[in-house]
C-alpha cells in the first residue's frame, strides 16, 4: 500500500512537472506571426500544457517589441522568442533564459543554397546596406562571404558600385525593403545580369532569383520544444522547406 | 353620403401624411449625402493625392522636385489650397505660410483651418516590401481645401438634390389628384344611382328604410301556419277520401289505394298468413224499415266503434256494402280471427238500440293458406268469405262460417 502511494506521488510529480503553464506574447499583427502563434497554442495544448496570462513557467515571445518590454522586465522564469529579424542586436545569445528561433537563415547559408540549386560558382557578394544598419549587418555577414555597401538615403546611390559584382543579396534593412528601394534594386539587378537573393521568405513575389521559404508548422514546433527542453543552442536557425 | 366625405378626408390626409415623409427623407438624404461628400470624399481625394505625392518623393526625394509637384497639384485642383508633409523632424508645405498653422489631432476628420479653409490630415506610412516589419507610421499629409469652392459644390448639390425631390413630388402629386379626380367622378356616378334608386323604392311604396326586420319576422310566420294548416287540410282530405264518415271504418277506396298498392305486394312478397271476414248486420233492412234510416244509421255508427274498438291495430276494417264490414285479419289462423269476431258479436249483442231485440250479425270467413294455395289473390279470399257469409244467413244468421 506504501509503494502504491509513493508510486503515485511520484507518477503525479512527473507529470506536474512535464505539465507547464505557458504565456504567449505575441506583439506582431503580422499574419505569419499570428499564424505560428495558433500552431503553437495547439501544439501546447496537444502535450497538456496550459496556456495562460500570467504566473507562468515558460513566457512564449512574438516579435522585436515584445522581447524590448519582455528586457526591461528581470524575471527568472524560460522566454523563448521568434520573429525578432536580429536577436544578437539586444544581446539575447548572451542573456540568461532566453532561447529563440531565427525567423530569416543566416546570410550564408542562404548564399550556400543559392550556389548548391543554381549551380553557381562562389564569388564575393555585394549587400547593400543602410549607414544605420552597417553595425548590426556586421554582425551577421562574414565579410570572407560578402562586402557590405554603404548608403546613405537609397540605394540608388550605390547602383554603379553594385555593378562589380556578381551577386547582391537582400539583407533585412528597413531602408532597402521599403517598396519604392526594392523594386528599383530588383529592377537595376535584372537588367545587369547581376543574381540577387534573400533569405526573406516573402520576397519571392518581387522576382528574385533565390529566395528561402520558412517552413512555419517546423517554427512552431521548434519553440514548442524550446518550452519543454534545455537547448545547447541559446538561437536555433530558421526552418526551411527544403527544396 | 358621410362615407364618402369620410374617404375624401382619408385620401386628403394620406396625400398630406406622404408628402410630408417624401420632403422629410429627401432632406435627410441630400444633407447626410452632403456631409458624406464632405467627410469621405474629400478624405479619400486627400489620401490617393498623399499616396501619389509620397510615391514621387520616395522615388525621387528632390526637395525641388517634391515642392514643384505640390505647386502643380494645388494649382491643378481648384478646391485645393495647400499641401503640407508633416512628420517629426520638418514640416514641408505649400504655400509656405501654412507652416506651423495645421496641426493634425485627429485622422480622416475635417477641421476648421480659418473662415475659408477647412483641412484634413491623412497618415502616411513606411510601407515595406516584406510582413516582417511592420509598418510604422512616418508623420501626416495634410490637404488644405477652400471651404467656398466646398460650399459651392455643396449648395449646388443640395439645390440639385431639392429640384429631383421638387420634380418627383410635383408629378406624384398630379398623378394623386389626377387618379382622385378619375375616382371621384366614378363615385359621383355611384351617388346618383344611390339617389335615383332610392326615389324609385319610394315610388312604389316601399320605402326601403322603414322596411323592418319584425315583420319579415311575421310574415315567415304566417307562411309557415298557413304551410301547416295546408298540410293538415291535406291530411285530412286523404283521411276523409278513405274514411266512411259514419262508422269511422275504412271505404272500398282504401282498397283501392292501400291494399291493392302496398298491401297486396307485401303479401305476395312475404307470403305471410291472412284471413279475410265479412259481417253483414242480420235483419238490416227491418230496422231501416221499422225505425227509420237514423235508427239504422245508430246501429251502424255503434257497430263500426265496436269493430275499431275489439280489434288489433294491424287489423284492417273495411265498410265493404251497406251494412257489410269487410275485415282483414293478418292472423295465422282463421280461428283466431273467428275470436275477434266473437268478441264484437258479444259486444253488439250487449247494445240495446231500442228496437226490443239484440242486434247480430252473420260472418263469413276464409284464410290464406287454407283457402287458397298461392298468396295475393285477396278477391278470391272475399269471394269464399261472402260465399260463407251466405251460407251463414242461410243456416239461420247469427253465425259464423269458416269453411
Amino acid at each position: 500500500m506504501v509503494k502504491l502511494a509513493i508510486f503515485l506521488l511520484v507518477f503525479a510529480f512527473e507529470v506536474s512537472s512535464h505539465a507547464a503553464d505557458v504565456c504567449i506574447v505575441n506583439s506582431y499583427s503580422i499574419p505569419p506571426a499570428r499564424r505560428v502563434e495558433t500552431r503553437v497554442q495547439e501544439i501546447l495544448k496537444k502535450h497538456g500544457h496550459r496556456i495562460v496570462n500570467r504566473n507562468c513557467r515558460v513566457k512564449i515571445l512574438i516579435g522585436t517589441p515584445a522581447i524590448v518590454e519582455e528586457l526591461k522586465k528581470s524575471s527568472a522564469y524560460k522566454k523563448v522568442y521568434s520573429f525578432v529579424l536580429f536577436p544578437e542586436k539586444f544581446g539575447l545569445e548572451k542573456e540568461k533564459n532566453f532561447y529563440g528561433v531565427r525567423v530569416f537563415p543566416l546570410p550564408e547559408k542562404t548564399y550556400k543554397r543559392l550556389i548548391r540549386k543554381l549551380y553557381l560558382e562562389k564569388k564575393k557578394v555585394a549587400v547593400p546596406i543602410s549607414d544605420s544598419m552597417i553595425s548590426i549587418a556586421k554582425i551577421y555577414l562574414p565579410e570572407d562571404t560578402f562586402s557590405i555597401i554603404p548608403f546613405n538615403n537609397s540605394p540608388m546611390e550605390i547602383f554603379g558600385s553594385l555593378l562589380k559584382y556578381k551577386y547582391v543579396y537582400i539583407f533585412p534593412d528597413p531602408k532597402i525593403l521599403k517598396l519604392v528601394n526594392i523594386t528599383n534594386l530588383v529592377n537595376f539587378c535584372k537588367d545587369n545580369n547581376l543574381i540577387i537573393f534573400s533569405g526573406l521568405g516573402d520576397l519571392s513575389k518581387f522576382d528574385l532569383d533565390y529566395v528561402d521559404k520558412i517552413d512555419y508548422e517546423k517554427l512552431a514546433e521548434e519553440l514548442v520544444f524550446l518550452v519543454e527542453n534545455d537547448s545547447g543552442k541559446r538561437i536555433l536557425p530558421c526552418p526551411c522547406k527544403e527544396e | 353620403m358621410k362615407s364618402f366625405r369620410r374617404l375624401l378626408a382619408l385620401q386628403v390626409a394620406i396625400l398630406i401624411v406622404g408628402i410630408l415623409t417624401f420632403i422629410t427623407f429627401s432632406g435627410i438624404s441630400i444633407l447626410k449625402l452632403a456631409s458624406i461628400y464632405e467627410k469621405k470624399h474629400l478624405s479619400q481625394i486627400s489620401t490617393i493625392l498623399a499616396k501619389n505625392i509620397k510615391l514621387i518623393t520616395e522615388l525621387y526625394p528632390n526637395k525641388y522636385l517634391i515642392k514643384e509637384t505640390m505647386k502643380k497639384v494645388v494649382n491643378e485642383i481648384p478646391a485645393l489650397d495647400g499641401i503640407c508633409f508633416l512628420n517629426e523632424s520638418k514640416e514641408f508645405c505649400y504655400p509656405k505660410h501654412l507652416i506651423g498653422k495645421v496641426r493634425c489631432k485627429k485622422e480622416y476628420e475635417i477641421a476648421q483651418l480659418s473662415e475659408d479653409n477647412i483641412y484634413i490630415c491623412i497618415p502616411i506610412y513606411e510601407e515595406y516590401a516584406t510582413q516582417f516589419l511592420e509598418k510604422k507610421k512616418e508623420g501626416y499629409f495634410v490637404a488644405v481645401f477652400n471651404n467656398k469652392h466646398i460650399n459651392q459644390f455643396k449648395n449646388f448639390w443640395i439645390l440639385t438634390g431639392i429640384l429631383i425631390s421638387m420634380f418627383f413630388l410635383i408629378t406624384g402629386i398630379l398623378v394623386i389628384v389626377s387618379i382622385w379626380i378619375d375616382v371621384n367622378v366614378d363615385f359621383n356616378k355611384l351617388r346618383k344611382f344611390i339617389s335615383e334608386l332610392k326615389s324609385n323604392i319610394k315610388q312604389s311604396d316601399m320605402n326601403i328604410n322603414d322596411f323592418k326586420v319584425e315583420e319579415i319576422r311575421r310574415t315567415a310566420e304566417l307562411i309557415l301556419k298557413l304551410t301547416e294548416k295546408i298540410s293538415k287540410l291535406n291530411d285530412r282530405i286523404k283521411k276523409l277520401a278513405i274514411t266512411d264518415p259514419l262508422t269511422g271504418l275504412f271505404n272500398r277506396n282504401y282498397i283501392n289505394m292501400f291494399i291493392k298498392t302496398s298491401y297486396i305486394p307485401l303479401w305476395k312478397r312475404r307470403k305471410f298468413p291472412l284471413t279475410v271476414a265479412i259481417l253483414d248486420i242480420d235483419n238490416f233492412k227491418s230496422i231501416n224499415d221499422i225505425y227509420g234510416h237514423m235508427k239504422g244509421d245508430e246501429v251502424l255508427k255503434k257497430f263500426g266503434q265496436i269493430i275499431r274498438k275489439t280489434i288489433r291495430n294491424s287489423d284492417i276494417p273495411i265498410r265493404f256494402g251497406g251494412e257489410e264490414v269487410l275485415i282483414i285479419f293478418p292472423s295465422p289462423t282463421k280461428e283466431q280471427a273467428l275470436t275477434a269476431i266473437k268478441r264484437i258479436r258479444e259486444q253488439l249483442i250487449k247494445e240495446n238500440f231500442g228496437i226490443g231485440r239484440p242486434v247480430t250479425f252473420s260472418s263469413g270467413l276464409s284464410g290464406f293458406p287454407s283457402d287458397i294455395d298461392s298468396p295475393g289473390d285477396l278477391e278470391k279470399l272475399i269471394e269464399i268469405a261472402d260465399q260463407r257469409l251466405y251460407k251463414a244467413k242461410k243456416l239461420g244468421k247469427n253465425r259464423d262460417i269458416i269453411d
